[in-house]
């Protein structure tokens, strides 16, 4: 029998591995970049019908475009919709926001893009702005969607609106409370879930609290511990929303409210919002390393306009409602809405506040970023 | 004439052992097909082991500025009370989910091939569909069936005790859940070990007066202890590193494990690979020492050959009078870890959105979700995807999971033991780190490898090879090494030999490996979600797609068409391995 | 011919391992074989005796080719199957042996036909299926198993595998058949038979056999040489005869029979045809070699049969001992006496019909041709 040889194994071993890692140095450059460039620039100073025009004759000839995207509504939706108008061929990445985020900066630091447009929301748009890797949007239909919808880097096609929902079959609108405070009573022990990755929801809980009412660090502080002691942490949203349904819970405190179907179900609902309800910015912009440019901006020109239709039909509130015939909001007037601190998230505070979100969750100190 | 060793001259060898001689006796010149494979072999294992593996340890030690450093531990574990408590849950968690599932598992692979209980084909397939219902269900379904609030089993105990005793919401909920998802390869692993096992040698115990447990402890278990100490090992280390039952059952009720720990790493901007890498290097070391001690525990795998070629002659304990409850517990096991999540399955992908079962619920059901299923060109192209991956993946990893056992069980040196560990470590490196690891090197080669299906097809290889490497040393260690010294006397070749003696002699094994393959490579998603290519998804892409869309009614249809389509396959992969190998009376 | 010369094989881990676990002491500071050499004449059946580790299933496996030697050489028919110095070793498929192994090896998953024809299906001299056909089924007449064709080998009972392992092994008539205590795990009754029938079969197809057995009465029934082994060595080569009846050594004398062994001194005076023992002097057949002073006297106990005090003087040039009768067992072919002659016990076998009794006072009568001494020191 064979025995010798093994003695070389560790040997041949060592020298596969390092072999493997050399070729992994070496990288392909690409060059769309510049050419994306050039055709971004060309288009951006175009309107109306004549920008549509020649995108979509550019994009014709393209042939096609690729989306990562992180939103739901899209395939099922949207990309029928824009295939059936243009004709282009769409193919779509979708995943969570962390492993979007992640593929694209792999991608990128090959130096091989494959997408043309990312689709994601503020924070992460603003980590790959960082990167260098996204193209700004620019076009006349960014007029028509309001200054709090867009950040540097992004024009938001829609928010997501995070506010507590509940099972009617085990609350009524009238037991819940109309402020976060509401909740330390001791009746919502183990009743009331968040999900464990919503520090940008309390982050927003903090600046409202603290800079809208001048609550103080102590104040607020206390009155998060006192909720937090009734909490049933929970992890993904779409899971436990599905559980609150089934009514293993009464209330999803950070629950989302396109997870309310906009008609049809009555299990679930969102009536008479606590104060405050809080926002995530969302939107498309083209990449820089786009192979398919036109394409990409064309996309995102639909993102805007026809799409938004369909977004407010998934549940996500439209930035450019004036794309949609007899609108109305889901939410009432006069709602208090907090935007999602994106810069703040964006940046290594963003971790932070995740170590204070956990903290609290546990019931361990500090519960604020130190 | 008579000569003695008197009339011949003394030689220096009598004085001791002949070292200087060790040099000179390398066969040189014939380099025989034999060398080649195993060559290829270990060259292909290397590669694809140590792509994520240096990655995972540069990840680790190096951070993005290139200073080096032990910065990823303290951001794992940080030195306090909470650390402590995650890592004593994380254990007390791994630790019962594998006794419990060795108990049940090893049970009832015991009672399927050595006894007559019963309802055995039950087993078999209650060893299965629990691997095939997606995981992002199989959680759930448990919630539904044991919450407190609202579980089926406390409504039934409701109303007819007036008690609700269960709680799926607490350790012993997460060890139940999570034991029922870890029989099944463990069943599968024992059950090899079990069919290829000597029954005289208990009968023999028997003569000798032993009572019936310690035969159990003392004859039986000894047998098969490779299987034994290779499925405990996996078992622990799967508990380790599973997601979704901490999360859905551990979290609300206050129970961290190392899990939510990975996961909240994951989360971190920018993504703290160091501190990710040091989970997976602390399951790393736990894994080597567990391939350390099982090859203490369970022998040396070369000594089990339990198909030795004589007069071997597989055999069934009769179980007389306990033969009805031994059915009854099968019974019992067929229905709570397949009827029951299979129904709650079946029934809810018969909804539109999930209900609470009751008449109310009667009108609601319709086969909508299977109309969109099957005229979903997405859904059946990620089938489509998924088995030509999945199968191609099975057959590679398989492939050369038989050789390096093979190596590792039958030559000697201080190689196998570092080839035995090396092919085990793919099941410890987090799925992030897996999935960018091949990213990044594949990324940079310009074969059409990354964005197309075989970059799924090297992950699975890669990732499920530690299975595969399970399943083929089990199987190998039981044909005692004669039976292939034998065949090379006889004039065989190694090839021959390998593939006319050895093959089907563990292809039982061998092919339960590549049927577990097959199924585990139907869930994987961490990686996969990383690397697919768009427009070619595969299914579990889809169905985390579908779940994330609120279509969990539609996930269901799924889960119900994998556990039809897999259950066919596995049954059609059994009856070829009932054919090979050695046939039972 | 089989000619193995000088072969050093030291321990290696895993076998030192498998040993021990068998409960076997084995010293590592020592070769498992310390320079071997054999030779085995062609028709001829030759036989490796000795205790278990003495390194003769090494050796055994060492000319299949199973294991690799550190040293030496072996040659079969000319061919050079391994040499250390020229780095040669055929792997064991080109060696053209057959081999019966103790566990037999039968292939489970194979039917009988399939066992025996795989030699010459599978291995490196293929043959055609019709010629296959024929060989098989009159490998298994010879042995008797023609009736079991088509069964699975499993189905056969433990004699019967035996039987196919030998036809297996025969089949493609191997240059050299290799059997490793074939009959090692027979019940004494079979193994009697299968003794016969083994050796029947090997003179009838002139096979030339190397035999590996611990059992010496197996050893001496069966073979035309014997190479006792210990320690890795060998100890003595000869035919069964002169084995049994001049011990090369201490180890061989004990080894093969149980003899009585007395230490004795030799007797310069009388030309070293006499030595000195506790029961006085002992005259032998043939003069002690020089140098052999400390010697021990084999005394076989069939060579010696107590008889009444009372009776006739013994023939000339026969040692004549005196002593009283203290056991005697009746075992069917034979009886045994334990006779105490001074301090010194001496074991008697005699023919059934011998009628001392314990207390008797008895002459034994030891032919001096058929006592023969070893050295006392050497080991």
């Amino acid at each position: 029998m064979l025995k010798k040889p093994m003695g070389g194994l560790a040997g041949l071993v060592a020298a596969v591995g390092i072999g493997a890692l050399l070729s992994a140095c070496g990288s392909p450059a690409t060059a769309n970049t510049q050419a994306a460039q050039d055709a971004y620039a060309k288009y951006a100073s175009m309107k109306g019908k004549t920008r549509e025009d020649a995108l979509v004759a550019a994009a014709k000839s393209e042939g096609s475009v690729s989306l990562y995207i992180t939103n739901s509504a899209i395939k099922p939706e949207i990309v029928p919709a824009f295939e059936k108008k243009y004709g282009i061929k769409v193919t779509i990445y979708r995943a969570t926001t962390e492993q979007l985020r992640t593929r694209i900066l792999q991608e990128a630091g090959a130096h091989r893009i494959q997408n043309d447009v990312v689709e994601t929301k503020d924070s992460e748009m603003a980590i790959l702005d960082q990167k260098g890797l996204i193209a700004p949007y620019q076009s006349d239909i960014t007029a028509q969607v309001p200054d709090e919808a867009k950040t540097d880097d992004l024009v938001g096609a829609y928010y997501i609106a995070t506010l507590p929902i509940h099972n009617t079959k085990q609350v009524q609108p009238g037991e819940l409370p109309k402020d976060i405070a509401g909740y330390a009573d001791p009746k919502w022990k183990g009743k009331i879930a968040v999900d464990q990755g919503d520090f940008n929801w309390y982050e927003d809980l903090y600046n409202y609290y603290t800079k809208q009412k001048g609550m103080s660090d102590a104040d607020f502080v206390k009155m998060m511990k006192s909720v937090a002691a009734n909490f049933r942490v929970v992890d993904g949203h779409v899971a436990n929303t599905q559980l609150l349904q089934a009514g293993d819970f009464p209330v999803f405190l950070s629950d989302f409210l396109h997870y309310v179907p906009a008609n049809g179900n009555t299990t679930l609902s969102f009536e008479q919002p606590m104060t405050p309800v809080t926002l995530q910015i969302l939107g498309a912009n083209p990449m820089k390393g786009a192979a398919h440019p036109a394409a990409a901006l064309l996309f995102c020109d639909f993102y805007l306009t026809e799409a938004q239709k369909y977004l407010n039909d998934a549940g996500y509130i439209p930035t450019n409602p004036s794309a949609i015939p007899g609108y109305t909001p889901r939410l009432p007037e006069g709602t208090t809405f907090v935007y999602d601190d994106w810069k703040t998230l964006a940046s290594d505070k963003g971790n932070a506040w995740q170590q204070a979100w956990s903290n609290l969750l546990k019931g361990q100190d500090p519960v604020l970023p130190q | 004439m008579s000569t003695t060793l008197a009339d011949r001259p003394e030689r220096p060898a009598e004085t001791g052992p002949v070292r200087s001689q060790r040099v000179t006796r390398r066969r040189a010149g014939r380099f025989e097909a034999k060398h080649i494979v195993i060559a290829v072999v270990v060259l292909l294992l290397a590669y694809l082991v140590l792509v994520p593996l240096i990655f995972l340890l540069w990840k680790t030690f190096v951070a993005d500025d290139g200073t080096a450093g032990l910065s990823g531990f303290a951001h794992a574990f940080p030195d306090n009370a909470d650390t402590w408590a995650m890592v004593g849950n994380t254990l007390a968690f791994a630790f019962g989910s594998m006794v419990v599932s060795m108990v049940i598992g090893g049970g009832f692979a015991y009672l399927a091939e050595r006894t007559d209980v019963p309802f055995r084909r039950l087993l078999s397939l209650a060893a299965l569909v629990p691997l095939i219902i997606p995981a992002i269900l199989y959680a759930p379904a448990w919630i539904f069936l044991g919450s407190a609030n609202i579980g089926l089993m406390n409504n039934v105990t409701g109303f007819l005790f007036g008690i609700r005793p269960f709680d799926v919401y607490s350790v012993w909920g997460m060890i139940w859940v999570q034991s029922l998802h870890s029989a099944p390869i463990v069943f599968l692993l024992l059950s090899a070990a079990f069919r290829a096992s000597d029954p005289s040698m208990e009968e023999a115990g028997r003569v000798a007066g032993l009572g019936g447990w310690r035969v159990l402890t003392r004859i039986t278990l000894p047998m098969v202890k490779p299987a034994l100490a290779g499925a405990a090992l996996i078992v622990f280390i799967q508990s380790l590193e599973v997601f979704e039952i901490p999360t859905f059952l551990g979290l609300p009720a206050g129970h961290y494990v190392l899990t939510s720990r990975l996961y909240y790493l994951y989360q971190q901007y920018p993504t703290d690979y160091q501190a990710v890498g040091a989970i997976g290097v602390g399951l790393l070391v736990i894994a080597c020492l567990g391939v350390w001690l099982a090859g203490r525990v369970g022998g040396s795998l070369r000594e089990s050959g339990t198909i030795s070629g004589k007069a071997f002659r597989p055999r069934r304990k009769k179980l007389g009078r306990a033969r009805p409850w031994a059915g009854l517990l099968v019974l019992g096991y067929f229905v709570l870890a397949v009827a029951l999540p299979l129904l709650i399955l079946l029934y809810s992908s018969l909804l539109k959105t999930y209900e609470q079962p009751g008449i109310h619920a009667l009108g609601d059901l319709s086969l909508n979700n299977y109309r969109t299923l099957f005229s979903d060109p997405g859904i059946v192209g990620s089938f489509e995807n998924t088995m030509i991956v999945a199968v191609c993946a099975a057959t590679a990893a398989m492939v050369l999971a038989t050789v390096a056992s093979w190596i590792v069980v039958r030559t000697g040196g201080a190689g196998r033991r570092f080839l035995d560990a090396l092919t085990f470590s793919p099941l410890v490196i987090p799925g992030l780190v897996f999935g960018v690891a091949l990213a990044v090197v594949y990324l940079r080669v310009s074969l059409p490898i990354y964005g197309t299906l075989v970059i799924l097809f090297i992950a699975y290889t890669t990732r499920f090879l530690p299975y595969g490497m399970r399943y083929a040393s089990a199987a190998l260690s039981t044909v005692s090494r004669e039976l292939e010294e034998s065949a090379q006397v006889a004039g065989a070749r190694w090839f021959t030999t390998m593939r006319r003696v050895l093959l089907p002699l563990a292809a039982p094994g061998v092919i339960g490996g590549w049927v577990y393959i097959l199924i585990v490579s139907f869930r994987e998603l961490q990686s996969s979600i990383l690397l697919y290519t768009p427009g070619k998804e595969v299914v579990s892409v889809t169905i985390f797609q579908q779940y994330q869309d609120g279509n969990a009614t539609l996930v269901s249809a799924i889960g119900v068409v994998l556990v039809l389509l897999l259950t066919v396959l596995v049954v059609v992969s059994q009856t070829i391995a009932a054919r090979r190998g050695v046939r039972a009376e | 011919m089989l000619t193995v010369t000088e072969v050093v094989k030291n321990y290696d881990p895993q076998s030192v391992r498998r040993l021990r676990k068998r409960g076997v002491d084995v010293d590592t500071t020592r070769p498992a074989l310390g320079g071997v050499s054999l030779r085995v004449e062609d028709g001829q059946f030759h036989t490796l005796l000795g205790p278990s580790g003495c390194g003769k299933t090494t050796l055994l496996r060492s000319v299949a080719g199973l294991e690799h030697p550190d040293a030496g050489e072996i040659e079969l028919g000319g061919d050079t199957l391994f040499s250390a110095a020229r780095s040669v070793d055929l792997s064991p498929d080109r060696r053209g042996l057959g081999m019966v192994f103790q566990s037999y090896a039968i292939w489970p998953h194979m039917s009988v036909k399939q066992n025996v024809a795989f030699p010459m299906r599978a291995g490196r001299a293929k043959r055609p299926k019709a010629e296959v056909d024929k060989l098989v089924l009159e490998a298994l007449e010879s042995v008797g198993l023609a009736d079991y064709v088509d069964r699975p080998a499993t189905k056969l009972s433990g004699g019967q595998q035996q039987r196919l392992a030998f036809a297996r092994a025969m089949v493609g008539r191997p240059r050299l058949l290799l059997l490793d205590e074939p009959l090692s795990n027979l019940d004494a009754q079979l193994r009697a038979s299968m003794r016969l029938e083994l050796k029947r079969l090997q003179r009838e197809l002139g096979l030339t056999t190397l035999y590996v057995t611990h059992d010496q009465a197996e050893a001496l029934a069966m073979s035309d040489v014997i190479t006792v082994m210990n320690g890795g060595r060998v100890m003595q080569q000869g035919t069964p005869r002169e084995v049994y009846d001049r011990p090369a050594n201490l180890f061989v004398a004990r080894f093969v029979g149980s003899p009585n062994l007395l230490p004795a001194k030799v007797d310069s005076g009388s030309g070293r045809r006499t030595v000195l023992t506790s029961v006085g002097p002992l005259v032998l057949g043939e003069a002690v070699p020089a140098g052999l002073e400390e010697v021990a006297v084999v005394l076989r106990p069939e060579d010696l049969e107590p008889r009444l005090a009372t009776g006739a003087a013994g023939s000339p040039g026969t040692n004549e001992l005196t002593g009283t009768v203290v056991t005697q067992s009746f075992e069917g072919e034979c009886i045994r006496h334990i006779v105490a002659i001074g301090d010194q016990r001496l074991e008697c076998r005699s023919g059934r019909h011998c009628d001392v009794r314990p207390g008797d006072e008895v002459v034994v009568s030891v032919p001096g041709r058929s006592l023969s001494v070893v050295d006392a020191q050497d080991e």
